[in-house]
C-alpha cells in the first residue's frame, strides 16, 4: 500500500488502510458496553420480576396479594414512607439554611460549612447509626445517662429506638442532597433578576423570598425527592435502629424474608413495591429538574451581592456548628471512645485499651479479608462504571444510533432501585443460571458496577458535553481509528471529569451495605458487612473499633485518590472553544 | 483522480424531519478550490460532513475519484479517506503542544521521527508559525490555532481539504489576511480544497467554483463570475451580495428575448430565460454597482426620486424610488446628485438578470 | 428425629456409652489442604480460641465466619441451593434445621474419636452431626439494678407489669437458640405470652451478644430467653449479673457440628470435626462460660452441673415444621 516514493507528488504518504471494516472496533465496544448493561440491569430485573409473578400454582400476582394484604409488608411500606417524608422536610429544613448561608450571605467561616456537608455526605451512615446507638440509646445511651443520672433533666432524654431516632440518624446522611442542588442553583441564578427586583424598591429579605425563592424551588424540591429515594433505600441505619425499635422498613422487611428458609417470590413482589416508589419519585424529581431551565447561568460579572446579616450571621453560623457536632463530632468522638474502652458501660477512664484494635485487626481474621475486599471491589467497580458510563454517554452524545436513549434511560434505572432491591434482583438472576456466582466477590461487583452505572454515566455526560465533537472529528480525518482517537484525544480530554466520577463512585462503593448484606459470603465478605455483622452479634467495642479502622481507610483512600487526581488536575488544560 | 462527484445525495436528520440535502449532484475537479455557499442551515455543512464519512447519506453515493466512498450501505471511514479537515472552532487539542497537533496526522502514517520532524517544520513554516512548537494552543491566538490546524492538515499531504467556515470566528482584518494565504497555499500545494462558507465575498475572492446551497437544494454551480453576474434565479441574485430584485412584466417576447418594463417605469430589451411568454411576470435583478445616475431638471416617466443617500468613503450610495419600489445604486462619489433629486436610471441591459417571478415571501 | 429431651438430658450425667468405632482421619492429606473453613455461631471469643488451638496443633489454617445461629444457616442455605461450596464444617444452634439437613444428605456422616464421650441426645446416631456444646438458655438479671425479692423466677413471671421497660431477648429471626425458645413456649404458654411481653415493652435485639450488651450497659435488666455463657463471660469481667435457671425449665440445646459434602478441604473438615469434641477443644467452653457437649468435662466455674438444672422438653421435629410460622408470626407481634 505505501507508495512511499518522494518523487510522487501525492499522495505521498500512505493513506490509513482499512482493516477489518467488518468487525469495527468501536461497534465491538459499543455492543460490549450494551450487552454489560443488559446482563447487569436489564435481565435482573426481568427475572426480578418473573420471580414475583412465578408462585408454586402457575403464574400469578399472589405474591403481590401477600405483599399488599399482609399487615407485616403494609407496616414496613408505610414506615418507609414516613420515614423517607421525615428525612426529606428535615433534609430542606437542615439544608436550605446552609446554602443560603453558603451562597448569599456573609455568614462566617463558610470552608467550615462545606467541609461539613461533604463529611456528612461521605460518613457512612451505618456507622452514624452505630454511633447514635452508643449516644442515645434509651437508657445506656452516654448522653441520656448524662442527662439523666447527672443533670436530672430526664425530658431531654431521647431514645434511639425509634422513628424520630432513625429520622435523625438519616437526615445526617441526607441533608446534603438537598444542600449541594440548592447551592447550585444559589450560585446559578443570575443576580440580576434580584438586582432588578431591588431597583423596583423590594428589599433583600423580601427579593430574597420572592425572587429567588421561586427561582431555586425546583433544585430545592428536587433535592429533597433525592433525599427521599436515598433514605428510603439505606439498609444500615435502618436495620441497626429499626429493628431493636421494631420499626420494619421495606428494606428490613425484604432482608428478612430471606431468612431460612427463604421466600424469593414475596421478597421479589416486595422489591418491585419498592421500585415503584423510588421510580415515581425520581420521575417526579426529574420533572421538576426539566422545570429548573428557567435558573438562567449568568456567567461573569452576575455574582450576586452577599446580604450583610449583621449580627443574625452567628446565628447562623451557630445553626452550622449544631451540625457538625451532631453529624460528625459526636458520632465519631464516640466511636473513638467506644473503640478504646475495654467495656462500654463501666467507668470510661479507667478502661483504656488498644485491644479491640488488636482483636478486630489481627485476631478476627474477617477484617482483614473483609479490607482487602473492599479495596478491590470499590477500585474495580468504580473502573467499570466508568468506563461503562462513558462508552454509553458517547454512544448517546456522539452517535446516531437508532434507540441510544433507551439505552441512556437503561443506564439510569439502577438510581431508582435500593441496594437490597439490586441484590435480590442479581439473586434471582444468577440462581437461575448454571454458572455459580453467588457469593463470589464477582457477584457482588455486579451488584456494586449496576448500580453505579448512573454515576458513571453522568461524570461521562457532563465531562463529553465540554468537549467539542470536533476535536475527536479532527483527529478521525487524519487517520486516527475510534480506539485511537479515544485515547490520543476523547479520554486525556474528559480525564479530570471522569476522575471526579470515579472518587464519587469509590467513596460510597467502599462503604456499600445494602446490597453487599445479602450477596456476601464469608470469602466475598466486605469492610461494611463485617462491621454490620460484628455488631449484629453485639461486639460493641470491637464493632467501634472496626467502625473507626473503616473510616481510616476510606479517608486514606480519599487523600490517595485526591492526591494522585489532583497531580493530573494541575496539568490539566482548560479547553475554551472560541 | 481526487475530484469528488457526488451523485442524487440526500440527508435527512431524524430529529427535525426535514431533509437537510435534497438530490444533490456535483462534480468537483481535482486540484479546484470549491466554495459551498448558502445561509446558515442551507445544508452546506451538512455535505461536507457527508464528504468527509461523519456520516452516511440516506440515498446517492459519493466516490472521491473512481471510489465509491458514501452510500446508504457504504461508508468508508473518515480515517481512510485520506482528507483533511479545517474545523470553524480550529478544533486544535488543547492538551497537545503545537507540535504534538501538527505531528499527529504523520504518527499515524508511521513516519520516521526525524521525518516527521522536518514535516512539522515545513508545514508550519507554510503557515508561518516556525517557532511555535512547543506552545500550547491556549497561549495562541486565534488566528494562530487556525494555523495550527491548517498546518496540522496539511502536514499529511490530503489529496482533499475540507475547510468549515475557517475564517469565521476570526476579526475581519486577520479573516482578510487568512483569505490570501489560503489562496496562496492552496495554489503552491495544489490539492483540492472543499470550503465552505455563508460569506459571498470569501467565496467570491477565493474560489474556482461556487455552489450556491439553499434549503438542501443546489442554486448554481460555476465560477465566481458567473454565479455573481448570471445568477440562475432569484434566491442566488440574492445571495451574492447587494442586489436590486424588482418586479416586472414581459411586453413581447422572441422566445430568447424580448422587451420588458420594471416596476412600471423603464423599459429595455433584455435576454429572457427560456419558456417565458408575453405578458409573464418576472423578477429582474440588478446590481447597484452596475447603474448609473444622471440628475434631471424635470421628472420624467422613466425617472425616480433620490429618497436617500449614504456617503460610505470610496462610493456613494442611494436609495431611489420608483413607484412602490426602492432601487439601490452605488456610484462614485463625486456624483453631484442630492436629496430629492429626479433621477435618470440607466444600465446596461446585459448586466441584467430576468428571472419567471416567484413570491418574495419564499 | 423427634426425641424427648426431658429424659435425656437427664441421662446425660449418668450414662455411659460403648465405645463406638471411630472414623479414621486422613492427618497428611488434611494438613496438604493446610485450611478449613468454618461457618458458626460460636460465641466469637471461643471460636477463636477453638480455631487458634486448632491451628496450632495441626497448623490447618481455620477460616472463621461468625454470625448469628439463623443468619448462619440462611448464609450457608443460600450458598448451597447456588452451588457455591464455601463451608467445610458448619456448627449452628439449630437441632431441627441440622436434622432436616442431615435427611437431606447435605453432611457427610463423620464419627470423630471421642463420639461416644457425647451423649446420644446431641448427636447424629450416624455421626451426621454432633454437638459441639449445649447452650443454657436462662433469665438473668441485673444484681445491682433488680431487688433480690423481685428476681422472676418462671418464664411467666417476667409478664408482670412491674418490668415493663426492663426487659430484652433475641429475635429468632437471627437468633437459632430463640427459635427453639419461641417455638416451645408460644405452644406452650400460648402467643398471648409473647403479647404480653409485648405490651411489657421488651426490647428486640438480634443476637445474644447484644442481649448481654444492653444489660451489661444498663440499657435493659433483665435477660429473657438469653444464653447464659454470656452472662458468665460479663460475670467474669466484674459486671454484676445473675443467673436465674426458671422453676418451670431451663432450654437445654445442642449445637451441632456437621461436615458439608463436596466442601473444598474434607479432610482438614474432619480433622477439625474430629478436634472440635476432643478433651482440649472441649475444655474451652466451660472456660468461655458455657457448656461442653461431652459428659466428662466439668461445668464452667460457678455454674450448677447439668443434673441439677430442670430442663425443658423440646419437640425439635415439630419446630422444623413450625420455624417459618413461628417466625412471622413473631414478627407481627413485634414490629
Amino acid at each position: 500500500m505505501n507508495s512511499g516514493g518522494a518523487n510522487v507528488r501525492r499522495p505521498a504518504l500512505a493513506r490509513p488502510t482499512a482493516r477489518l471494516e467488518w468487525l469495527r472496533f468501536d461497534q465491538v465496544v459499543m455492543a460490549a458496553a450494551v450487552i454489560c448493561l443488559v446482563i447487569l440491569v436489564v435481565l435482573p430485573l426481568c427475572s426480578l420480576f418473573i420471580g414475583s409473578i412465578r408462585t408454586p400454582d402457575g403464574l400469578s400476582f399472589a405474591f403481590f396479594r401477600e405483599a399488599a394484604s399482609g399487615r407485616l409488608y403494609r407496616q414496613a411500606l408505610i414506615n418507609s414512607l414516613i420515614l423517607g417524608a421525615w428525612t426529606g422536610l428535615f433534609s430542606v429544613l437542615i439544608g436550605v439554611p446552609l446554602a443560603w448561608a453558603i451562597s448569599r450571605t456573609n455568614v462566617p467561616a463558610k470552608p467550615f460549612i462545606r467541609v461539613t456537608a461533604t463529611l456528612s455526605y461521605l460518613s457512612p451512615p451505618f456507622l452514624t447509626a452505630i454511633a447514635f446507638v452508643n449516644l442515645f440509646s434509651p437508657n445506656a445511651g452516654v448522653i441520656n445517662h448524662l442527662m439523666r443520672e447527672e443533670f436530672g433533666v430526664t425530658w431531654l432524654t431521647f431514645n434511639i429506638f425509634s422513628m424520630k431516632g432513625l429520622v435523625l440518624v438519616t437526615v445526617l446522611h441526607t441533608f446534603p442532597f438537598v444542600y449541594l442542588l440548592a447551592v447550585t442553583a444559589l450560585q446559578s441564578v443570575d443576580a440580576s433578576y434580584e438586582e432588578a427586583a431591588e431597583i423596583l424598591g423590594a428589599g433583600k429579605w423580601r427579593t430574597a423570598f420572592s425572587i429567588t425563592a421561586p427561582l431555586v424551588a425546583p433544585a430545592i424540591l428536587s433535592g429533597t425527592l433525592i433525599a427521599f429515594v436515598n433514605s428510603i433505600a439505606l439498609f444500615g441505619s435502618q436495620a441497626i435502629i429499626g429493628l431493636p425499635g421494631r420499626i420494619f422498613t421495606l428494606s428490613t422487611r425484604i432482608y428478612s424474608l430471606f431468612d431460612y428458609p427463604p421466600q424469593y417470590g414475596l421478597a421479589s413482589a416486595l422489591s418491585l413495591v419498592f421500585i415503584f416508589i423510588t421510580v415515581a419519585a425520581l420521575f417526579i424529581q426529574r420533572r421538576f429538574l426539566a422545570r429548573r431551565s428557567f435558573v438562567t447561568f449568568g456567567g461573569k460579572g452576575s455574582r450576586p451581592q452577599l446580604i450583610d446579616l449583621g449580627s443574625a450571621r452567628w446565628g447562623l453560623f451557630g445553626f452550622a456548628v449544631l451540625v457538625f457536632v451532631v453529624a460528625i463530632l459526636l458520632p465519631y468522638a464516640s466511636l473513638i471512645a467506644v473503640s478504646l474502652s475495654k467495656s462500654w458501660g463501666l467507668a470510661f477512664w479507667k478502661n483504656l485499651t488498644l485491644a479491640n484494635y488488636k482483636f478486630v485487626l489481627f485476631d478476627y481474621d474477617v477484617t482483614q479479608r473483609a479490607i482487602i475486599n473492599s479495596l478491590i471491589l470499590a477500585t474495580l467497580a468504580a473502573t467499570l462504571s466508568i468506563a461503562l458510563g462513558t462508552v454509553i454517554g458517547w454512544i448517546d452524545l456522539r452517535t446516531s444510533v437508532p434507540g441510544r436513549r433507551l439505552l441512556d434511560y437503561a443506564a439510569l434505572i439502577p438510581l431508582g432501585l435500593p441496594g437490597i432491591v439490586m441484590a435480590v434482583a442479581l439473586i434471582q438472576f444468577w440462581l437461575a443460571m448454571p454458572i455459580a456466582l453467588y457469593g463470589t466477590l464477582v457477584i457482588l461487583l455486579l451488584a456494586y458496577t449496576g448500580r453505579y452505572v448512573p454515576l458513571g454515566l453522568r461524570a461521562a455526560n457532563s465531562s463529553l458535553r465540554q468537549i467539542d465533537p470536533t476535536l475527536e472529528e479532527s483527529a478521525r480525518i487524519l487517520g486516527a481509528s475510534w480506539g485511537v482517537t479515544m485515547r490520543e484525544v476523547t479520554l486525556p480530554l474528559i480525564r479530570p471529569g471522569l476522575f471526579a466520577g470515579w472518587l464519587l463512585i469509590f467513596v460510597p462503593a467502599i462503604q456499600e451495605l445494602s446490597a453487599s448484606i445479602l450477596l456476601f459470603s464469608s470469602k466475598s465478605i466486605t469492610l461494611a458487612v463485617a462491621v454490620y455483622n460484628l455488631y449484629e452479634t453485639g461486639y460493641t467495642e470491637p464493632v467501634a473499633a472496626l467502625a473507626i479502622i473503616n473510616v481510616i481507610i476510606i479517608s486514606l483512600a480519599i487523600l490517595l485518590a485526591n492526591r494522585l487526581g489532583g497531580e493530573r488536575e494541575r496539568e490539566r488544560l482548560e479547553y475554551r472553544p472560541a | 483522480m481526487a475530484g469528488v462527484t457526488l451523485s442524487g445525495v440526500s440527508k435527512t436528520y431524524s430529529q427535525a424531519g426535514l431533509p437537510a440535502i435534497n438530490d444533490l449532484n456535483l462534480e468537483i475537479r481535482d486540484g479546484q478550490f470549491v466554495t459551498l455557499l448558502g445561509p446558515s442551515g442551507c445544508g452546506k455543512t451538512t455535505t461536507l460532513r457527508l464528504i468527509a464519512g461523519y456520516m452516511a447519506p440516506d440515498a446517492g453515493t459519493i466516490h472521491v475519484g473512481e471510489r465509491l466512498v458514501s452510500s446508504k450501505d457504504t461508508l468508508i471511514l473518515p480515517e481512510h479517506r485520506g482528507m483533511g479537515m479545517v474545523f470553524q472552532n480550529y478544533a486544535v487539542w488543547p492538551h497537545k503542544t503545537v507540535f504534538q497537533n501538527v505531528v499527529f496526522g504523520l504518527k499515524l502514517r508511521k513516519v520516521p521521527a526525524s521525518k516527521a520532524r522536518e514535516g512539522v517544520e515545513q508545514a508550519l513554516a507554510l503557515v508561518g508559525l516556525s517557532g511555535y512548537e512547543n506552545r500550547l494552543p491556549n497561549e495562541l491566538s486565534g488566528g494562530q490555532q487556525q494555523r495550527v490546524a491548517l498546518a496540522r492538515s496539511i502536514v499529511v499531504e490530503p489529496e482533499i481539504l475540507l475547510l468549515d467556515e475557517p475564517l469565521s470566528n476570526l476579526d475581519a482584518k486577520l479573516r482578510e489576511h487568512m483569505r490570501s494565504e489560503l489562496k496562496q497555499l492552496q495554489r503552491r500545494i495544489g490539492i483540492t480544497f472543499i470550503y465552505v462558507t455563508h460569506d459571498q465575498a470569501e467565496a467570491l475572492a477565493l474560489s474556482d467554483q461556487i455552489a450556491v446551497i439553499h434549503e438542501g437544494c443546489l442554486q448554481q454551480f460555476g465560477p465566481p463570475r458567473e454565479v455573481y453576474n448570471r445568477p440562475v434565479n432569484r434566491t442566488v441574485a440574492d445571495f451574492m451580495g447587494n442586489v436590486n430584485l424588482l418586479e416586472g412584466k414581459v411586453l413581447s417576447s422572441d422566445g430568447r428575448k424580448g422587451e420588458i418594463l420594471i416596476a412600471g417605469r423603464l423599459r429595455t430589451v433584455a435576454a429572457l430565460p427560456a419558456g417565458i411568454q408575453a405578458g409573464a411576470a418576472i423578477d429582474v435583478a440588478l446590481r447597484p454597482e452596475n447603474i448609473e445616475l444622471k440628475r434631471l431638471e424635470n421628472a420624467s416617466a422613466a425617472s425616480g426620486t433620490v429618497v436617500d443617500h449614504t456617503f460610505l468613503g470610496n462610493i456613494s450610495e442611494y436609495q431611489v424610488a420608483l413607484d412602490n419600489q426602492r432601487l439601490r445604486v452605488q456610484t462614485h462619489p463625486s456624483a453631484n446628485i442630492a436629496l430629492g433629486d429626479a433621477v435618470e436610471i440607466s444600465f446596461a441591459p446585459d448586466t441584467m438578470s430576468v428571472f419567471a417571478h416567484t413570491d418574495p415571501a419564499r | 428425629m423427634s426425641k424427648n429431651w426431658l429424659i435425656a438430658i437427664a441421662a446425660i450425667a449418668i450414662t455411659h456409652v460403648a465405645p463406638a468405632q471411630a472414623d479414621p482421619v486422613d492427618m497428611a492429606a488434611a494438613k496438604k489442604e493446610g485450611k478449613v473453613v468454618w461457618y458458626t455461631s460460636t460465641p466469637i471469643k471461643t471460636a477463636q480460641n477453638v480455631a487458634k488451638l486448632f491451628e496450632d496443633k495441626t497448623g490447618i489454617h481455620v477460616e472463621l465466619f461468625r454470625s448469628g445461629g439463623s443468619a448462619i444457616l440462611r448464609r450457608f442455605m443460600q450458598e448451597h441451593k447456588s452451588g457455591l461450596n464455601a463451608a467445610d464444617v458448619m456448627t449452628t444452634s439449630d437441632p431441627a434445621a441440622s436434622a432436616k439437613l442431615a435427611q437431606d444428605g447435605v453432611f457427610v456422616p463423620f464419627k470423630p474419636a471421642d463420639f461416644d464421650k457425647v451423649p446420644d441426645v446431641a448427636k447424629d446416631p450416624n455421626g451426621e452431626y454432633v454437638a459441639q456444646r449445649l447452650n443454657m438458655m436462662v433469665i438473668y438479671v441485673r444484681r445491682d439494678k433488680v431487688a433480690q425479692a423481685d428476681y422472676p423466677k418462671t418464664w411467666t413471671d417476667v409478664t408482670n407489669p412491674k418490668y415493663k421497660g426492663k426487659l430484652v431477648m433475641t429475635d429468632p429471626s437471627f437468633t437459632a437458640l430463640q427459635l427453639m425458645v419461641v417455638s416451645t413456649l408460644s405452644r406452650k404458654l400460648g402467643w398471648g405470652y409473647y403479647e404480653q411481653l409485648k405490651k411489657n415493652d421488651i426490647m428486640i435485639v438480634q443476637g445474644n451478644q447484644q442481649v448481654t450488651d444492653m444489660v451489661k450497659s444498663g440499657e435493659r435488666v433483665i435477660a429473657v430467653g438469653a444464653l447464659d455463657s454470656y452472662a458468665a463471660d460479663a460475670r467474669k469481667q466484674g459486671h454484676p449479673i445473675k443467673t436465674i435457671y426458671p422453676a418451670d425449665g431451663t432450654f437445654i440445646i445442642p449445637s451441632p457440628t456437621a461436615i458439608i459434602k463436596g466442601s473444598p478441604h474434607p479432610n482438614a473438615a474432619k480433622a477439625f470435626a474430629n478436634f472440635m469434641v476432643s478433651e482440649a477443644a472441649q475444655k474451652l467452653f466451660p472456660a468461655g462460660g458455657g457448656y461442653a457437649a461431652r459428659t466428662d468435662i466439668d461445668p464452667p466455674k460457678d455454674s450448677p452441673r447439668l443434673a441439677d438444672v430442670k430442663p425443658m422438653p423440646i419437640d425439635y421435629a415439630q419446630i422444623e415444621k413450625d420455624a417459618a410460622g413461628v417466625k412471622r408470626k413473631f414478627n407481627e407481634i413485634f414490629q
